[in-house]
């Protein structure tokens, strides 16, 4: 079996509110996956779903092959989870909190957690609950790192964090997981820090899928172009090609998976006349922003 | 920060006791010290009596005039079951934490049954040193006619103690306010009836029966957990 | 399947509740209490007098014949029981019915009192104080000591719970030669001060025989009484009144009421109504003239006059619509098909019981079924619940209804 996880035709809605549709996905195992989108697209759902905490409304999900809202308790042992906002037991201390979850993983290395919360340079019976954010997220990683998991799902892992804490965080992260090709699925909305980090990534819009693919394929296939043109551009939306556009007055920018032959083909097509179109070189912070909108 | 010495790792019964120790300890402590403080209270009460009376006639007071000179105590084990209630879930709740112990490996069902049973057995703890202290006290003053009524009467109320704090987690663990409500209201029309009584023994016929129905209080409690871990909403 | 045991158990808790305060916020709104009556016999119409108090507490006064008396009329008519009223109008009679009144008082010549069965039937620490009943003070004192009987009598000092073994030996030695069986059933008495004198208590032994036991002189005085072959004592009331006519009233458990009469222990059977439901209260006047007993029960009260020797001599019976029989009781009956009671008409203690309310609510269970049928198509959460779940409907009619509407299956079920 290549997959860890795997979600088919995965629907979800909120009342009428429909959060998604058919949606289809899997990780490979040994990669890291991606699940992007902006604020209320259903990320922290699709986590839920994935850990049981929420029923589908339709479709099912599969965790290291087995249904979602019935993992075997031996199998939640083989991944860590982390909660949006590096939830933990605030009422531990360093010290207390790494003893209570080693008592539940047999692979514990207790290490892996040393390792890292020395850094905070803290005493052992310092509470979670006076630790900064950042601090915190440090504690919630070196728990799962310490659980050495074969999954990783991380939600959220940059809430709250400053770029500091951020890349403090990957850098730890992407050491274990490469050192022992672990499986992670994270989500995130702070999207500059992962170019470098997820294998492959879903970008999820409202109510739909906006892409699904490799984030190299993601940076090579997706263009910005700009163009200026006296004429309203709204009947290229029509076009499956084009994801998104933004016109200031007579300036337009459009966003697509396509090249500059491509765009010009459509726009004679639809009889826009236009000027030079230049290609807008795009961060992937940018990219994303163009396949989800700004708004 | 050295590496701490390599003690014996906990089992995980133990480290749930453990966590849930952590939760409610300053709580037991609390009870503890009330408990004492009341009954420091009462023994003092009577002693006063004794002195400034003739033991003939505190007794017949208690006998005939049927005076409850422990009524005191008659809330206190429901505000100890509340409130350790209280101390080992709110916390839980907040930002659904329960969440990270439904993720560790154990079942769901022996983690709640866990995590009730560390709580009734404070609260048993507690009720039992509410029991003992007033089976002293009354020992000291009273024959044994006098400490078993003084018992049998007290039992109700350890019962809603128990009730109460199967109420709180149930109540609290439901993810669905509405739900919430209707909890609440049974739970509170059921602790009701454990504060019927105001004389001693009245429940002495029928103890029995309430005991069943504190332990039937103690399931609803895998409903909420299961609702809570699947995420309902309705 | 735990999660499965657990919604049905809640169920259960809520029907429990339901079937507690439902019923009790029913009768706060409907239920109108029935018009107080009285009834005596006036001595001097030779007929019952009817006291009728309706629930604004306005009352009337009624002869058996429909005729309707002022309160003065009434009172006129009631010679011995409002003799004191009389004397102030200045309209007491000298007589009445060839009786003398010149040295009549109420607290000597008359004796009122009501035997409340339910006034005992309540826990009790069984330790008692024995009163010396000849002592020599007019006022009645306490002993020093309070008795039980267990294995034998023993009397225990409050001062330091120790045995009072002068007492306890002398006592249960003379238990012993009179045939008590240990250890005592019940024990009834009066244990205040506040009376003329004292006559001791009245002991149920193990095998089921009344004793009357009081401290004469400081010496035990031990009488067995002869009840009739089958007799069971149920409840007692002491009677310690200067008119010293009858030492008890006693209430059996085969539900005959008895007089033990003063001066020979005689057991007098009352010629009280056996008919089924609750005992209720027996209110006993004595006169110079015989005995009146006034019988209430659930929705009647008679009143029987008895001669001197406590023969029947005629009754009349007052009787009002029961409140299951009323319009708000029939619905109530065909509406819920029981109730948690936890209070009892029988006694003062705290039970968990249920009481069914009959065939009527067959009709109300299959409203509340049809009503979960129709609730089921618009209700979608309730269409999850499988068939089956309408047993709790069935057994529980509109509580099974409320439970399975605040408690329906999830998706997952």
């Amino acid at each position: 079996m290549t997959n860890a996880i795997e979600c088919l035709n995965l629907t979800h809605c909120y009342g009428s509110k429909i959060v998604y549709e058919n949606l289809n996905f899997h990780v490979e195992r040994g990669k890291i996956f991606g699940i992007l989108g902006k604020n209320g697209m259903g990320k922290t759902t699709a986590i839920n779903i994935l850990m049981g905490f929420l029923r589908p409304t339709a479709g099912r999900c599969l965790v290291l092959g087995e249904e979602s809202h019935r993992i075997r308790p031996e199998t939640r042992a083989r991944i860590g989870l982390l909660h949006e906002g590096h939830i933990q037991y605030d009422f531990m201390t360093i010290t207390q909190i790494e003893r209570f979850y080693a008592a539940f993983y047999p692979r514990w290395k207790r290490q892996y957690y040393y390792h890292l919360v020395d850094k905070l340079g803290l005493s052992g019976d310092h509470k979670i609950a006076h630790m900064s954010c950042g601090q915190r997220s440090q504690i919630a990683l070196g728990l799962i790192l310490a659980q050495d998991p074969d999954l990783m799902i991380l939600d959220d892992y940059s809430m709250g964090l400053d770029a500091g804490y951020r890349h403090l965080f990957l850098d730890f992260l992407l050491d274990f997981v490469r050192t022992d090709q672990k499986t992670v699925l994270m989500t995130s909305h702070i999207i500059q820090d992962l170019e470098n980090v997820i294998d492959d990534a879903i970008i999820l819009g409202y109510q739909k899928l906006l892409a699904q693919l490799p984030v190299s394929t993601f940076r090579q296939t997706f263009h910005a172009y700009r163009f200026d043109t006296p004429q309203p551009v709204e009947v290229l939306r029509r076009e499956s090609l084009i994801r998104n556009i933004e016109t200031l007055k007579q300036h337009v920018t459009v966003f697509g998976f396509f090249g500059v032959n491509e765009l010009e083909a459509l726009l004679d097509k639809n009889g826009i006349t236009h000027g030079q179109i230049t290609e807008i070189p795009l961060s992937f912070e940018e990219a994303f922003i163009g396949i989800t909108g700004k708004y | 920060m050295a590496l701490p010495e390599n003690t014996e790792p906990l089992r995980p019964l133990r480290a749930l006791i453990f966590k849930e120790w952590l939760k409610i300890r300053w709580v037991l402590w609390g009870a503890l010290l009330i408990s004492l403080g009341v009954l420091t209270l009462i023994a003092l009460e009577q002693r006063q009596l004794f002195r400034n009376n003739k033991p003939f006639d505190v007794w017949f007071m208690v006998i005939f005039r049927r005076r409850l000179f422990y009524a005191e105590l008659r809330f206190i084990p429901l505000a100890i079951g509340v409130i350790s209630g209280l101390a080992q879930f709110v916390p839980e709740i907040i930002k659904k934490r329960l969440r990270l112990a439904f993720h560790l490996p154990v079942s769901e069902t022996g983690l709640i049954l866990t995590m009730q049973l560390i709580g009734l057995t404070a609260s048993l703890l507690t009720s039992l040193g509410l029991l003992a202290g007033l089976a002293l006290i009354t020992h000291w003053y009273y024959p044994a006619e006098i400490v078993f009524s003084a018992v049998i009467t007290l039992l109700p109320w350890l019962l809603a103690g128990w009730m109460g704090y199967s109420a709180t987690v149930t109540v609290l663990i439901e993810p669905v306010w509405f739900r919430r409500i209707v909890l609440l209201a049974i739970y509170f029309g059921l602790i009701r009836f454990f504060f019927a009584g105001f004389s001693y023994g009245d429940y002495s016929l029928s103890w029995g029966w309430y005991v069943l129905l504190t332990l039937a209080t103690t399931m609803p409690v895998f409903l909420s957990g299961h609702r809570f871990r699947r995420g309902f909403h309705t | 399947m735990i999660v499965r045991l657990a919604r049905h158990l809640l169920i259960l808790l809520t029907m429990l509740a339901a079937s507690f305060y439902l019923p009790e916020f029913y009768w706060q709104l409907f239920y109108k209490k029935p018009i107080a009556t009285r009834i005596t016999h006036s001595i001097i119409q030779d007929d019952f007098l009817i006291t009728r108090t309706d629930t604004q507490g306005t009352t009337t006064y009624w002869t058996t014949q429909g005729q309707s008396l002022t309160r003065r009329e009434y009172i006129q008519n009631n010679p011995f029981l409002f003799y004191s009223q009389l004397q102030r109008w200045g309209i007491a009679p000298d007589s009445v019915k060839g009786y003398p009144m010149r040295d009549f008082s109420n607290r000597i010549h008359t004796m009122s009192l009501r035997f409340d069965p339910r006034e005992t039937a309540i826990a009790q620490i069984p330790l008692y104080p024995l009163l010396e009943s000849a002592g020599e003070y007019i006022t009645l004192s306490f002993p020093d000591d309070f008795f039980r009987i267990r294995q034998r009598l023993e009397f225990i000092s409050p001062v330091d719970r120790s045995i009072v073994d002068s007492l306890t030996i002398r006592f249960s030695d003379a238990l012993d030669a009179a045939g008590f069986q240990y250890p005592a059933q019940s024990i009834y008495g009066n244990p205040t001060t506040h009376k003329i004198f004292d006559e001791g208590y009245y002991v149920v032994d193990q095998a089921g025989r009344l004793w009357h036991l009081k401290k004469v002189d400081g010496k035990p005085f031990i009488q067995l009484i002869e009840l009739p072959a089958g007799c069971q004592v149920q409840s007692l009331q002491v009677i310690e009144h200067p008119i010293r006519q009858i030492r008890a009233a006693l209430l059996t458990r085969e539900r005959d009421y008895y007089f033990i009469l003063w001066d020979d222990y005689r057991p007098v059977r009352l010629p009280l109504d056996r008919a089924p439901g609750r005992p209720g209260t027996v209110s006993i006047y004595l006169d110079p003239f015989g005995c009146q007993l006034l019988h209430n029960r659930e929705n009647s009260t008679t009143c029987y006059l008895l001669d001197r020797d406590y023969r029947l001599l005629k009754s009349h019976t007052e009787t009002w619509t029961p409140r299951h029989e009323t319009l708000a009781g029939r619905v109530y009956g065909a509406l819920f098909p029981y109730s948690c009671q936890i209070r009892s008409a029988d006694d003062r203690y705290i039970h968990l019981t249920l009481r069914l309310n009959g065939w009527p609510a067959l009709i109300g269970i299959a409203v509340a079924l049809l009503a979960t049928l129709l609730a089921r198509r618009y209700y979608p959460a309730l269409r999850r619940s499988p068939i089956a779940e309408l047993g709790w409907v069935a057994v529980g009619g509109l509580y099974g209804f409320i439970a399975l509407l605040l408690i329906p299956p999830d998706p997952e079920d």
